[in-house]
């Protein structure tokens, strides 16, 4: 945690930084990548991304490209998206050869944990109809929680719980909203 | 009938007890998230729309989301002073000068003067949203399908280039939106675009699986990466020193001057399309710092850059209010999450909806002013109780916020693969952070994107698919000409640099992402 003192940035910065992170932080540590790879693989995957629209826009089921037909805009839209893939690739490339940086790229830093939730948030989605609400929402918690670092297990687990069933109440009982009661048959 | 008499009968509506706990439950909410970082307005309206779905009639729900929004800029500011976190990117200049009083023992201070600050401009604003609304929406009803075309250009253009620091991201992040947008059967000839023959995105993706996706998840993953998952030091409350709700006289006379200017600058900004709230809290920090008695003190705690911006910040709103009421144009992601849910309640904002639905219009026009004054009710006697939601642990906030966006998703649909859909934009979410993307663009370019394409059509049909409509008629050509200029307007200072002779310094004028 960076000290009290260390957070006020200039006022200078407010309007001029890219807000990425606003010009004040809580943590004023640089989170900035040396790496100047990152930016390649966004803009081919933008591009990959571009050319697969491009073939899925000339598959969408209508003759010709009228304007008033359901492939015109499309067309114009990906069109510019596959300029502006290239544009990215262009700017990022032209400021590696000139000052040996890249565009924006910040540290992936934490990505085990990042990793664990996103599987996680999967496993969570697959097992909340067998499993129910309350059941699920409860392991999630905890399970969540602890990817993002916290070593209270207590504190969780009763948290967990307590917001699951709070939320299932609330939601089935007094807002007719229907959640999965699984196992538990609420 | 006289508007004004239209906004008696609008009070009418709201002073009733069921629609007044809608709108202590909205700035209750709106506090709530807009203390929290990593969750904002434009979320917190996206995860309560499924919970309307079974509402009657929409008043109610506009009378809570309007609650939220407000909510949300005072609570913003409550964590600014004290955290030094802005909740929200609009409070940066609240941040700076107003974490700086608060180390100086003045933190009283300078939530007092955030919270009525932001109560003067929101009724100022709010009146001028009362008197301007009418008159403009009847200047609408002349409005052709070129010139919405041209407008919604406009809008889209002027976000996407003060948003960022970069066109080509902000353009990216813009088009990636309208590409979602395209997602499903179209809505005029009935074929499937972008589905991979998979009926489970005829329907196209919803606009709450979009906003949740990337702010609630995305930001979640983004926090975790960068290891923000403690709390921050919050900044003690000194001992209530007198005066006149925590300001003294002086501060008072410092004050009042900021918060008038501040309105000045956040309702004009808040109705042309200029992305919202960041332009006038910085144009208010600036011409404050430049201006104010307290000029030497700025960078140290000066109580007028924390008086003007915020003031700019929620007169702004009301301003915002203007073009999507009038025009059904939303120029900011949760005026974009309002106008979806408009379309719940089967409502088009635009010119006809002073006619048809005036009642609701009014309605939600009254809950501005009986929010506001909530809101000052409720903020600053209860700071000790907004303290206390600052020192939630953040994994098990974020957990929350996770458990939160979930079910936000699950109520839409009760559909697995649109959870894995939201959870995949949340990915792009991640992703788009961490390389510099801004966020807003894409939910305007999803929102926005139908329409304009709708509009275009509508257009060529009346003119038999003559491209030069968009051109011949003089409107929509200045429309689309200004939207040329916002393109440039970023780059203006590098431009006279380089015609004087000077080497260009930065790049381009940027303004914070906002949610």
């Amino acid at each position: 945690m960076s000290s009290p003192d260390s957070t006020g940035s200039a006022p200078e910065d407010l309007g001029g930084r890219s807000t990425a992170g606003p010009a004040v932080n809580e943590l004023d540590e640089d989170h900035s990548s040396t790496s100047t790879l990152g930016p390649f693989l966004v803009g081919g995957f933008m591009l990959v991304v571009g050319l697969v629209l491009l073939q899925q826009t000339f598959k969408i089921n209508a003759e010709g490209f009228d304007p008033l037909g359901p492939k015109f805009f499309p067309l114009i839209v990906i069109c510019l998206w596959l300029l502006l893939s290239v544009l990215y690739l262009l700017q990022h490339t032209l400021r590696v050869v000139r000052h040996r940086t890249g565009l924006a790229a910040e540290r992936f830093d934490h990505m085990l944990g990042a990793g664990a939730l996103v599987v996680l948030l999967v496993v969570y989605a697959y097992v909340l109809d067998p499993l129910g609400y309350w059941i699920a929402t409860s392991i999630f918690f905890v399970g969540s929680a602890r990817a993002m670092g916290s070593r209270n297990l207590a504190r969780d687990i009763v948290i967990g719980i307590g917001l699951a069933l709070l939320v299932y109440l609330s939601f089935t009982r007094a807002l007719n909203v229907h959640l999965p009661e699984g196992v538990l048959g609420l | 009938m006289t508007s004004f008499a239209e906004l008696l009968g609008g009070f009418g509506t709201v002073l009733t007890p069921e629609n007044l706990l809608f709108a202590i439950v909205g700035v209750t909410l709106g506090t709530l998230v807009g203390v929290l970082p990593g969750i904002g307005p434009a979320v917190t309206i996206a995860l309560l729309l499924p919970v309307t779905y079974n509402f009657e009639s929409p008043i109610p729900a506009f009378i809570m989301f309007a609650g939220i929004y407000y909510g949300a800029m005072y609570g913003g500011s409550t964590t600014s002073i004290l955290l030094n976190t802005p909740g929200e990117s609009a409070s940066v200049a609240t941040a700076i000068e107003g974490h700086e009083m608060a180390k100086r023992g003045q933190a009283r201070a300078a939530l007092a003067t955030a919270a009525i600050g932001s109560f003067v401009a929101a009724l100022i604003s709010t009146v001028l949203l009362a008197l301007v609304a009418k008159p403009i929406g009847h200047l609408a009803v002349s409005f052709r399908a070129t010139d919405y075309f041209a407008l919604m250009i406009l809008a889209l253009v002027t976000v996407t280039s003060l948003v960022g620091s970069s066109l080509v991201r902000g353009m990216a992040a813009l088009l990636l939106g309208v590409i979602i947008g395209f997602i499903g059967l179209d809505s005029q000839s009935g074929q499937a675009r972008f589905t991979f023959d998979s009926p489970a995105l005829f329907n196209g993706v919803d606009v709450v699986l979009l906003i949740i996706g990337l702010f609630a998840i995305g930001e979640t993953l983004y926090v975790l990466v960068k290891g923000r998952t403690r709390p921050g030091v919050v900044q003690p409350l000194e001992p209530v020193k007198g005066g006149f709700m925590w300001l003294n006289k002086e501060q008072w006379r410092r004050s009042w001057g900021p918060w008038l200017r501040g309105a000045g600058f956040g309702f004009p900004f808040g109705v042309l399309p200029s992305g919202g709230a960041e332009l006038p809290t910085f144009l208010s920090y600036s011409y404050e710092k430049q201006r104010s008695r307290g000029k030497d003190e700025f960078g140290k705690g000066a109580i007028e850059g924390v008086a003007g911006p915020e003031a700019a910040n929620n007169a702004s709103f009301s301003g915002v209010l203007v073009p999507l009421l009038t025009l059904g144009l939303p120029t900011s992601a949760t005026a974009a999450v309002l106008l979806a849910a408009f379309k719940i309640f089967n409502l088009q904002p635009g010119p006809q909806l002073f006619e048809t639905e005036s009642d609701l219009v009014w309605a939600l026009i009254a809950s501005l002013f009986v929010g506001n004054v909530m809101l000052l009710a409720l903020n600053l006697p209860l700071i000790r109780l907004w303290v206390k939601v600052l020192e939630i642990p953040r994994p098990a906030l974020y957990a929350g916020i996770l458990v939160f966006a979930t079910l936000g998703i699950y109520a839409v649909s009760g559909a697995i693969t649109d959870i894995l859909i939201a959870y995949a934009i949340g990915i792009i979410g991640f992703f788009m952070r961490q390389f510099d993307f801004p966020i807003a663009p894409t939910i305007l370019g999803a929102i926005l994107g139908p329409e304009l394409e709708l509009q275009f059509r509508r257009a060529l049909k009346i003119s038999d698919g003559d491209l030069s409509v968009f051109v011949s008629r003089p409107l929509s050509l200045s429309i689309l000409v200004l939207a040329a200029l916002a393109l440039a307007l970023p780059y203006l200072p590098k431009l006279i640099a380089i015609l004087r002779g000077r080497p260009a310094e930065g790049s381009k004028i940027s303004f914070a992402d906002e949610d």
